[in-house]
């Protein structure tokens, strides 16, 4: 199977001066995996498990104070490999929009308030597609509009005039108006009402069709993950947890955390209370000694509090990373 | 005391205090000095700065050290008159605005917008017009506080406002605390280093008002100001005759004391936003 | 109509409800203070050797009375004054007995709207292309120097800045005139008039571009800074949107916004900026006329003045709130 990106022992820290003491935040401490072509890939975790820290390395987005500190981040345009952290401002600014390119988080606030969604959309344009005028490209966003089933007359509006799923529909097609190979999703869902939902994720899956694109879905929700992904991963405190099949995930879990993930689920004839897991995500300042999650966990046994699990192969496709799954 | 430590981090900090230290000691030495502020006449006129008269005399027959150091008290004395007056006006009506709501926000930020838009520097300056032979230095504070307290007003409304939609104050209010228990316990501790904080640019304003009016010859001039000895300098035409000791004292004065109490309350602010202060750390 | 019900019928009520009170206050103040203007001229004269017969006294008590408005009831002089206002009738100055007030005015109030609009309007873009600009690149040095000479500037007061200038350009080098224009009859406008204007107009324009400069450019600095993080500019980033066209048309663009508010918040101080700054270089506007009519106890005068400038005010304040919905698309459509 062809990778279309793949993450190498990635370690993305945020270093803080606080009242003159160095404190470093570790969001993404060590991670590791391929997405192939052609999938939806999903993230799950709770909130500040270094989820979208994440994707924004991957995106090889890297404003201060987030910095990398091991690890590679690698792309496959024209199936050539390459460094996405090495890859000069001018190169890493082409790739972006026409290899990979992001929707972000609550696409509330993503558009320029004070103009109409035509010029957004062709600021966008223009900064990749050179030598044709503004009515082709108008055009051509006209065509994208219409053909992810959304009607063309948005462009004329202003971002405040549409309706939070409607804006979010218009935040998809403008991360997928030059086709991408990979979209990254930060939360595409968040903060909407289920009927938004329900037309987000359609437009999702419909993108992934029509362009045969690759999805990363960076979500909480695990709800979203077993309607659209193929294949997940469990973070927790800014490590992979378990990795597999999204069906084999919601069938058989491996990891205590990724059970507390699915138990919370609402299941329908299901009249048990549903169990969450006890506490809270640890700090990610002050990360606990061994198998981050051991605090937290039912079944945890000496050894969880003194060694950090390492991510182990249990099938072809399945890994975890607990002791319990130890030989 | 921590919230201190840190504020004398910011050198702006740091220099404005040192700053204002130097001039409230100055103002202090004023109750030493050898001359009577207000008489005419005590030492020999227009002498330019020597070991004698530090910084000269005026063609009042005064001697411009011992002057400014009336001029400062007097100055400082009228601001803080002012400043701390205003204060008061500007919590109760900010707390009243905000706490309230409704019709009486709307009257009351109605009346500090009027109060914003109209140029009330005509204002002042008509009631000073006709107070002019009552303008001491108390009165000129008073009136002062009466013009100044609109604008921090608003400021002090919009804390509340945002502290009012905070989840302690329905906590609070659902487990049976009275609305003044409220008041005072919650909102007073987060409101003070705000209040503060306008206090110190409050204080600015009145100097440079009281300037304003001593030039315009609407305070009483004989009580030395930093105003009023500006107002004698450029009448007696200071600069014209090259007396410069004489204008410069005042101006330098003026400018050191507005500059020092901008850069503490430019620190106290970003210190109190922490937006700015999220921009002081992630810069690195 | 939304916006016609939910922001222009609100901020018309407020022009006119700023007026009212501005004017009724300009009315109320000087009679709560309790001194007589009249017994005060009177005094004056008597004190300056014109030694009057209490018959004399009696008439000019009257006359005066009558030309200050003070005849009859409250309610009959606050009524009279409203048709004086309408009628831009102030009655005579005094210092310049008998010009009508409103001679005065109509000679001073073009020199000062003039230096007012073009000084405000240039501090105001100045200091935000610059601030601005300086705020998105705010870890660059240049930017930081700039910053730090502004700390210092902002905080002077116009009266002192402008008596700063003064001494610095007009009489350690006298590259400008100490003020004293004089305002003859109409003469023609030609080339010469101009370059005398300019000439005369540059040190209190100064004066008033970079106090007001300095304090745009900072609040500027502080809303890019705050608005380059916001996530539609951290998006058009992402997608690889040109530089020059996220600055101008999403920071800029964006941050001037809070500005114009400001800046019709803040008209009235300007106002008093502009009246300061030209006491201090005797230039031949409203402040000028404050300055001799306050000297010279012209109260008539100074009534005038008060209740012209808050016209003038509140309609500079109504034209912005006008002006803001062309720049704001989310008040405009709602």
């Amino acid at each position: 199977m062809d990778a279309i990106i793949t993450v190498e022992n990635l370690q993305a820290f945020y270093v803080l001066e606080v009242m003159g003491e160095r404190k470093v935040i570790k969001a993404v401490n060590g991670v590791d995996f391929a997405v192939l072509r052609d999938e939806v890939y999903g993230i799950a975790g709770e909130s500040g498990c270094g989820k979208t820290t994440l994707l924004k390395a991957i995106f090889a987005a890297l404003e201060p104070p987030l910095r990398i500190f091991e690890g590679k981040v690698y792309y496959y345009p024209n199936g050539e490999r390459v460094d996405a952290f090495s890859l000069a401002g001018e190169a890493r600014r082409k790739l972006r929009w026409t290899y990979i390119s992001y929707i972000p988080q609550g696409s509330m606030s993503v558009f320029n308030p004070v103009k109409r969604l035509r010029i957004t959309f062709l600021d966008f344009l223009k900064s990749h597609v050179g030598g044709k005028r503004e009515e082709e490209l108008l055009t051509l966003a006209r065509e994208h509009l219409v053909r992810l089933g959304l009607t063309p007359q948005v462009l004329n509006g202003y971002p405040h005039q549409l309706s939070g799923g409607m804006r979010q529909r218009v935040a998809i097609a403008l991360a997928t108006l030059l086709k991408p190979r990979v979209i990254l999703a930060d939360e595409p869902t968040t903060a909407l009402d289920v009927v938004a939902q329900r037309a987000v994720l359609q437009l999702l899956r419909d993108v992934q069709k029509e362009f045969r694109s690759t999805i990363i879905v960076v979500t909480h929700d695990m709800g979203i993950h077993a309607q659209i992904t193929d294949r997940m991963a469990i973070m927790y405190a800014g490590r992979i947890v378990e990795e597999g099949l999204t069906k084999d995930i919601f069938a058989r879990p491996l990891h205590p955390y990724t059970r507390y993930l699915i138990q919370s689920l609402p299941k329908v004839g299901d009249k048990n209370t549903k169990e969450s897991a006890p506490g809270s995500p640890p700090s990610l300042l002050y990360l606990p000694p061994g198998c981050s999650f051991h605090p937290r966990c039912s079944e945890v046994m000496e050894h969880c509090v003194q060694e950090i699990p390492p991510l182990k192969k249990i099938n072809e496709s399945h890994w975890v990373a607990c002791w319990m799954r130890e030989g | 005391m921590e919230a201190l430590r840190e504020l004398f981090r910011d050198y702006r900090f740091a220099v404005g205090f040192v700053f204002l230290v130097l001039l409230a000691a100055l103002a202090f030495l004023s109750f030493f000095s050898p001359y009577d502020p207000v008489r005419w006449l005590q030492v020999p006129r227009d002498e330019p700065p020597s070991w004698k008269h530090i910084l000269g005399t005026n063609a009042k027959g005064q001697d411009v050290f011992w002057e400014a150091t009336f001029a400062i008290r007097n100055s400082l004395v009228v601001a803080l008159i002012a400043g701390l007056v205003s204060r008061v006006v500007a919590v109760l009506v900010g707390f009243l605005a905000g706490y309230k709501g409704g019709v009486v926000d709307r009257v009351l930020m109605g009346v500090a917008d009027g109060l914003l838009v109209i140029p009330l520097f005509l204002i002042l300056v008509l009631v000073a017009m006709l107070l002019r032979e009552a303008m001491t230095i108390v009165n000129t504070g008073l009136l002062l506080a009466f013009f100044g307290w609109a604008w921090d007003a608003r400021t002090i409304r919009a804390q509340i406002l945002s502290l009012r939609e905070r989840e302690f104050t329905q906590t609070s209010l659902l487990s049976g605390n009275s609305t003044l228990s409220l008041v005072s316990k919650e909102y007073v501790p987060f409101t003070i280093p705000l209040i503060f904080s306008t206090l110190i640019s409050n204080i600015a304003w009145a100097i440079g008002m009281e300037i304003v009016l001593a030039i315009l010859g609407l305070v009483r001039l004989e009580i030395p100001t930093l105003g009023t000895m500006l107002q004698w300098a450029i009448t007696r035409q200071a600069m014209l005759l090259g007396h410069w000791w004489w204008i410069a004292t005042p101006l330098a004065l003026t400018v050191i004391l507005l500059v020092a109490l901008y850069w503490l309350s430019v620190s106290v602010s970003e210190y109190l936003d922490p937006r700015m202060r999220i921009q002081r750390i992630g810069a690195r | 109509m939304r916006f016609v019900r939910d922001y222009l019928i609100p901020r018309l009520v407020q022009y006119v409800l700023v007026i009212f009170f501005g004017i009724t206050a300009v009315f109320l103040i000087p009679r709560f203070t309790g001194q007589d203007p009249v017994l005060e001229i009177i005094a004056q004269i008597q004190t300056q050797g014109g030694s009057l017969d209490p018959i004399a006294v009696r008439k000019l008590t009257e006359t005066l009375q009558e030309l200050y408005g003070l005849r009859g009831t409250l309610w009959e002089q606050y009524v009279n004054m409203w048709r004086r206002v309408f009628h831009l009738d102030f009655g005579p100055s005094l210092f310049q007995f008998p010009t009508p007030v409103s001679e005065l005015l109509r000679i001073y109030l073009p020199w000062t709207i003039g230096l007012f609009a073009t000084s405000t309007l240039l501090a105001w873009l100045l200091g935000n292309v610059l601030g601005g600009i300086a705020g998105y690149f705010s870890s660059q040095s240049w930017s930081k120097i700039l910053d730090a000479v502004i700390m210092v500037i902002r905080p002077v007061p116009h009266y002192i800045f402008g008596v700063l200038l003064l001494i610095l350009f007009a009489y350690v080098w006298a590259l400008f005139p100490a003020g004293g224009l004089m305002l003859g009859r109409r003469t023609v406008v030609d080339l010469r008039f101009v370059m005398i204007i300019l000439r005369y107009s540059f040190l209190p324009a100064l004066t008033l571009v970079v106090l007001g400069g300095a304090g745009w450019f900072q609040q500027m600095k502080l809303l890019v800074q705050n608005v380059r993080r916001e996530d539609f500019v951290q998006y058009a980033q992402a997608g690889g949107v040109k530089e020059r066209v996220i600055i101008s048309r999403y920071v800029m663009r964006n941050a001037m916004l809070p500005q114009i508010t400001q800046l019709a918040l803040v008209l009235g101080q300007v106002f008093s900026g502009v009246l300061m700054v030209e006491m201090v270089f005797s230039y031949p506007g409203m402040g000028l006329l404050l300055y001799r009519a306050v000297t010279r106890g012209d109260y008539n005068l100074v009534m005038g003045i008060a209740i012209l400038s808050i016209f003038t005010i509140t309609t500079a304040v109504l034209l912005l709130d006008l002006l803001y919905p062309l720049l704001d698309p989310r008040i405009r459509h709602r």
